[in-house]
């Protein structure tokens, strides 16, 4: 009997884990536009570069969360769970990025709120990479969502001290992969029985 | 036996078929999955798919729904709050009955 449980279980996991929704090419587009305008014209010396970065950012994500919305109609998916995490994480990311922004440009930009800006894109990239991963099912990549939102938040705080910046980051990626080891350790053991 | 096996009493028969579990637990992943994507993802054909959903249907676990999506009628499913409570006690009994069965090997 346990075996055919065991049997069971192994085909919902299949299931489950079957690579459903790989990433549509109007998401990998407007990333890949995004990147290689926005890094080109930092690179060229644009003045606009910069700031194509990130404006950029926020509608970048927008249109991510709308294309994988539509690919899923399509594929027969409608009001998926993992999407809605997927477009509430995007709007953390966009306040995030608007609060650094905003504290930018209220104290005047100057390098140390560009390293948290710096910071924040890492964790935003960091987090999308996460989600995408976890597309094919991969569920331990949840860590990696949660390093990249932690990453931000550490961007955040590095708006308001003004020394030791990226060792701020060295300690908070530090803090970050222990404590998700830890955690996540314990809830796969518990999951998997 | 069943006395000595914790969870055995709230294995619910109407997923003790792969297929009906496997529908549900695909279902509990988002508001509605359409019978095509379902019998892709389960590895299913037509006819036993339909037979197996009808019976989720049956009991109230399930809810089927026509709609048009870019002019194509298709069929979807949802699952209902009855069918997620039933599928959350019966995984629940199987992890229950698996750790016991384990235990007792170990020993």
């Amino acid at each position: 009997m346990n075996h055919t449980i065991e049997e069971n279980l192994d085909y919902v996991r299949s299931a489950v884990g079957r690579p459903n929704r790989p990433m549509p090419l109007s998401i990998a587009l407007t990333w890949s536009t995004y990147l290689i305008v926005g890094l080109t014209a930092i690179d060229l010396g644009l003045r606009w570069g910069p700031w194509f970065m990130m404006a950029g950012m926020p509608i970048a994500l927008t249109l991510d969360a709308l294309f994988n919305r539509r690919e899923n109609r399509k594929k027969g998916i409608f009001g998926s769970y993992e999407d809605t995490l997927e477009l509430w994480s995007n709007i953390i990311f966009v306040i995030g990025y608007l609060i650094v922004i905003g504290l930018s440009m209220v104290g005047h930009l100057n390098w140390q709120a560009l390293h948290s800006i710096i910071a924040l894109i890492v964790g935003i990239h960091i987090s999308n990479a996460g989600l995408q991963m976890r597309r094919r099912q991969k569920l331990y990549f949840n860590r990696i969502i949660f390093l990249g939102l932690l990453y931000m938040s550490g961007a955040i705080v590095m708006a308001f001290q003004s020394r030791w910046v990226w060792t701020a980051i060295a300690w908070i990626t530090a803090i970050v992969f222990l404590s998700l080891t830890s955690i996540f350790t314990s809830k796969s053991q518990t999951a998997d029985g | 036996m069943a006395e000595s096996l914790p969870g055995l009493e709230n294995l619910d028969p109407l997923f003790q078929h792969k297929l009906r579990l496997g529908a549900c637990v695909l279902l509990s992943t988002a508001k509605e999955i359409s019978f095509a994507n379902l019998k892709r993802n389960l590895e299913s054909t037509d006819g036993n798919l339909g037979a197996q959903m009808r019976k989720l249907e049956e009991g109230g676990y399930v809810l089927s729904r026509k709609q048009f999506v870019e002019r194509k009628p298709i069929t979807t499913y949802s699952l209902t709050d009855k069918g997620y409570t039933a599928m959350e006690r019966h995984l629940e009994a199987l992890k229950e009955l698996m750790s016991v069965t384990h235990k007792s090997v170990r020993k």
